[in-house]
């Protein structure tokens, strides 16, 4: 939030007169970024040809690519980083629903990922951004949706829009059990844990960076000099004058039963007033009182530092990079739009998308960001868009879990202890890349052998060799290549060359061009570049 | 009990790095093989032994008997070893015969601030300093100082991990064994569309070509953000390329228990693979009820393995001093402490004020600092000399950490604002 008060004192100055900007990425480059950030995965062949036949045509595809329907799993998981809801394991589990064990894995998303779905059905139906603290509804699959309070249908499945039927206030992700499950208060925590929580994700602003000052002249031993203190000890009350009340909106979520199936499944309108005993500070917003959890709502949504964290948010979040003073009068342009379009997230999401900083080409200029790394989940989609491979073990999504998975390897988040993604390649990523190639270049060449519409392996069958067809034998190189990293390579160029006598390499040893073409695909799913974007 | 005591494989880097210090020394060089002389900083290992749940410091670090606001445990008394004074109780014969043996090189860290009763909350705090996000834990900065010269800087094998902005450095083996599976290549295997590895001939002919491929990506960066990133693949690609070597060099898939994890955190370190490792012991720290059965019981089972520990580093040569012990420094700690007077259910509380045990080189082993106040605040200490002063500063986590920090020869400022290392604890 430092960035909005240093904002108070700026002058009008054009940024973009102001430093020089370096030269856009190629239209091509441009494109299978925005693929991978807005679907995850790279552009298809037609795509590539179509931007290259006529550059201009990337802003068309950017458009496109805002109303794909895999926008949703992107919003979903970049906002897991943010949100950090998506763990491994909860307090209750798929069975004490009277599921069956192989539903957990269902169950672990749909719990860690309501936020995040809530998030993206605002973005993805141009929803108001307030409506994320102030709708009535929720986002559920059917394992969850079905084990707590809602009205999800029967017999249906999946991800949908459904309504907590417990008599919760409508208050958006803050009425979730999702985000009060992870984010627990212990018995003397009286929700001020959940309250920053609240501040740090919708306002940017986090109680905890402060220092903590501790007086010694309060005798710890003694809990009513302790509420004491909290109300007139200088050191503690200049947080807790404002956290305090801000926590008392919660108690509808306070827990006597930490892992009671029906304490923390269920909203508890009859705790709403438990504040009196606890703290005995009445509900209030910054000095603004309120009485219900949708009180707390309106009053986060009417605060400026809502929208403004949003735009912070989605700015770092395709940037990769936190915000920089540089970026003060982005930012600020960035808000006028985020208002002028009523709150809306997209047309936010596509004024990044035009800035310099994001458009970037060859720059040493940190400001801007001509290069980055895939995430754990970008790597997964991008190697299933192109193989139709994708990791699971005992029902888990390998990228998305760490108990039997490889999520933290991968370099991702396990929203706990892991809280920022990697951003550079690391040995354990580089491990996990391999694997992934391995098998999914196993998985699509076995396919593509039985297949009469194969995949990837469209300009040769699996009969002919250097000697036999060297020109089918070249056309497939330069075809894996077009299809995983966008790039036309020459017939006799280095690359072709050298992906030519790796085959020869391995077919010499392995007799067999399958394995050939496997280990090809292989080392190609695990160039560097393959990473980057 | 026994354990298996990994001598270092003569391929390994860190033996290598030890064979050339060694010559060097043979031709005359300022090298002198054992531990004549001060470790350089720089050849400090770290084991983190983190006691989630919060541990009851006067069970063993806080001899408060002449304290009438403190509850201590019955038929318990206080012995003193040079000038380390610790809490004994027939119960716990192992920490007698870890203090007799050890105390030279163990301090206390009494009194240690963390300023919060919640402990996701102390947690952090014991780790990072701080609450906040976006902090990296000491281990992960210890390692981070050599990052280049470790296949996994920071092991996780158990236990919390705040990587932060460092979130290459450290590595979690897995709570399943995912580690050892990615190494073998064997997860493909066990995964629900079982995948058969290629030849280990076709392997080879791959990994050689990748060698290449990523040498040339390095080579052709065009802008600094390329060269940055191609060139963190290549070390990350010669470090994935040893750790693979490393497969059936230590017992990567483990188990839980805290013998298992420390066994692990050894062969790492005794390899060259590691610079820290952490690991995590949580018997049921959190003794909300039943206090003093339950800490006795932990504290003993703790103190197995810690006096294992060390005489497994001492029976395992060190990269350069004579054994590992002389070149590791151990940090035993638990993210709380609890109250000092007992509750209604015979437990004890969350308390803001726990304790720290480290042993090992660089610190002033045989010796306490901080303590506690009449109302088991803990005492405030001279920063240069570790010695109880009214006019110095609390011992806080981060305090603690930064000191942590300066042993390694790293300046604190650099990860701390405003946070001065104990001096005085240091040699």
């Amino acid at each position: 939030m430092w960035l909005w008060l240093a904002l108070a004192g700026c002058g009008g100055v054009d940024q973009d007169s102001a430093v020089d900007v370096p030269p856009e990425m190629s239209a091509v480059d441009l494109l299978t970024r925005v693929s991978l950030d807005l679907r995850g995965v790279r552009p298809s062949l037609d795509e590539l040809e179509a931007v290259e036949a006529d550059p201009a045509a990337v802003e068309g595809y950017i458009d496109s690519f805002l109303q794909d329907e895999r926008l949703t799993e992107r919003i979903v998981s970049m906002w897991s980083e943010i949100y950090l809801t998506r763990q491994d394991e909860f307090e209750l589990e798929a069975e004490d629903y009277g599921w069956d064990e192989t539903d957990e894995p269902a169950f672990v998303l749909g719990v860690g990922e309501e936020p995040m779905r809530i998030l993206a059905r605002v973005v993805t139906e141009d929803l108001p951004y307030t409506e994320l603290v102030t709708g009535d509804w929720t986002v559920l699959n059917e394992v969850v949706g079905l084990a707590w309070p809602t009205d999800y249908p029967e017999g249906e499945t999946g991800n949908r829009v459904v309504h907590y039927t417990d008599g919760r206030p409508a208050a958006g992700v803050l009425a979730t059990n999702s985000m009060w499950w992870r984010y627990m208060s212990n018995g003397t925590n009286y929700n001020r844990g959940r309250a920053n929580a609240i501040s740090k994700l919708f306002l940017c602003t986090d109680y905890l960076e402060k220092s903590i000052e501790f007086d010694r002249d309060v005798n710890l031993l003694d809990e009513g000099a302790v509420n004491e203190a909290l109300k007139t000890n200088p050191g503690c009350y200049a947080c807790h004058a404002s956290l305090d009340p801000f926590a008392s909106f919660l108690f509808g979520f306070h827990y006597y039963d930490y892992d009671g199936l029906m304490d923390i499944s269920y909203y508890h309108p009859e705790r709403e007033f438990l504040w009196q005993e606890a703290t005995d500070l009445q509900p209030a917003y910054y000095g603004e009182p309120g009485y219900s959890l949708s009180d707390l709502g309106h009053l986060i949504a009417a605060d400026p530092r809502f929208a403004e964290c949003a735009v912070e948010q989605v700015w770092k979040s395709f940037l990769q990079r936190d915000v920089l003073l540089e970026d003060l009068e982005r930012i600020s342009a960035l808000r006028e739009t985020f208002l002028g379009a009523d709150l809306k997230v997209r047309p936010l999401i596509r004024a990044v998308l035009n800035t310099p900083e994001y458009r970037a080409g060859e720059t040493d200029n940190a400001v801007y960001v001509p290069l980055k790394m895939v995430s754990a989940e970008q790597l997964g989609s991008q190697i299933e868009a192109v193989t139709g491979y994708r990791m699971t073990s005992e029902g888990y999504d390998m990228l998305l879990n760490d108990d039997v998975g490889l999520r933290t390897l991968a370099g991702g988040v396990d929203g706990n202890f892991v809280t920022a993604p990697a951003r550079a390649p690391m040995a354990t990523l580089v491990l996990v890349q391999e694997r992934l190639a391995q098998a999914a270049a196993d998985f699509v060449v076995e396919q593509d052998l039985q297949s009469e519409t194969p995949t990837l392996f469209t300009e040769i069958g699996f009969s002919e060799t250097i000697a036999s067809n060297p020109d089918a034998m070249v056309a497939q190189i330069q075809a894996l290549h077009l299809r995983l990293f966008g790039a036309r390579i020459a017939t006799d160029g280095a690359e072709v060359e050298a992906n030519l006598a790796l085959w020869t390499e391995l077919y010499d040893v392995s007799l067999s061009q399958a394995a050939a073409w496997k280990g090809v695909l292989t080392v190609l799913l695990r160039d560097p570049t393959f990473l980057m974007y | 009990m026994s354990r298996r005591v990994l001598i270092p494989n003569l391929l390994s880097r860190r033996s290598l790095l030890g064979a050339s210090a060694a010559s060097v020394g043979i031709l005359g060089l300022p090298f002198r093989p054992g531990y004549a002389s001060p470790l350089a900083a720089s050849a400090y290992k770290y084991i983190f032994v983190m006691n989630y749940g919060g541990w009851d410091p006067t069970r063993v670090f806080a001899n408060e008997f002449s304290n009438p606001s403190v509850d201590m445990e019955r038929l318990a008394d206080s012995v003193t070893l040079g000038d380390l004074t610790y809490v004994s109780h027939e119960d716990r014969p192992s920490v007698d015969e870890f203090m007799h043996a050890f105390y030279e090189r163990t301090m206390f860290v009494n009194g240690v601030l963390v300023p919060s009763v919640a402990h996701e909350n102390c947690l952090k705090i014991s780790m990072t300093g701080s609450t906040a996000d976006g902090r990296s834990d000491w281990p992960a900065i210890l390692a981070s100082n050599q990052m280049s010269s470790f296949s996994l800087p920071h092991v996780v094998v158990g236990g919390p991990s705040y990587p932060g902005p460092l979130a290459g450095v450290s590595t979690r083996t897995g709570s399943s064994g995912q580690f050892e599976g990615l190494l073998s290549g064997e997860i493909l295997e066990e995964s629900d569309l079982p995948i058969s590895l290629p030849a280990s001939d076709l392997q080879e002919i791959m990994a050689h070509y990748m060698d290449k491929r990523v040498a040339a990506a390095s080579m052709s960066a065009r802008f600094a953000a390329e060269a940055a990133l191609t060139e963190s693949y290549a070390n990350a690609l010669s470090q994935a390329n040893e750790l693979k070597g490393l497969l059936h060099l230590a017992d990567w898939s483990g188990g839980s228990a805290l013998s298992d994890q420390l066994r692990l955190a050894v062969d790492l370190i005794s390899m060259g693979v590691s610079r820290c490792a952490t690991v995590s012991f949580t018997p049921g720290w959190d003794t909300h009820t039943a206090n003093d059965t339950d800490q006795s019981n932990n504290f003993e089972e703790l103190f197995i393995e810690l006096l294992d520990l060390q005489r497994s580093l001492e029976a395992t040569p060190g990269e350069v001093a004579d054994s590992l012990a002389d070149e590791t420094v151990v940090v035993v700690m638990s993210e709380m402490g609890r109250t000092p007077q007992h509750n209604d259910e015979k437990g004890k509380d969350h308390w803001p004020y726990t304790c720290m045990m480290i042993c090992g080189p660089g610190i002033q082993g045989g010796r306490v600092i901080g303590g506690f106040d009449g109302l088991y605040y803990g005492q405030k200490i001279d920063l240069a000399t570790a010695e109880p002063s009214d006019d110095g500063v609390d011992i806080t986590a981060a305090s603690v950490g930064a000191t942590l920090l300066q042993l390694a020869d790293i300046d604190p400022a650099e990860f701390l604002t405003g946070i001065d290392p104990i001096t005085g604890m240091l040699k």
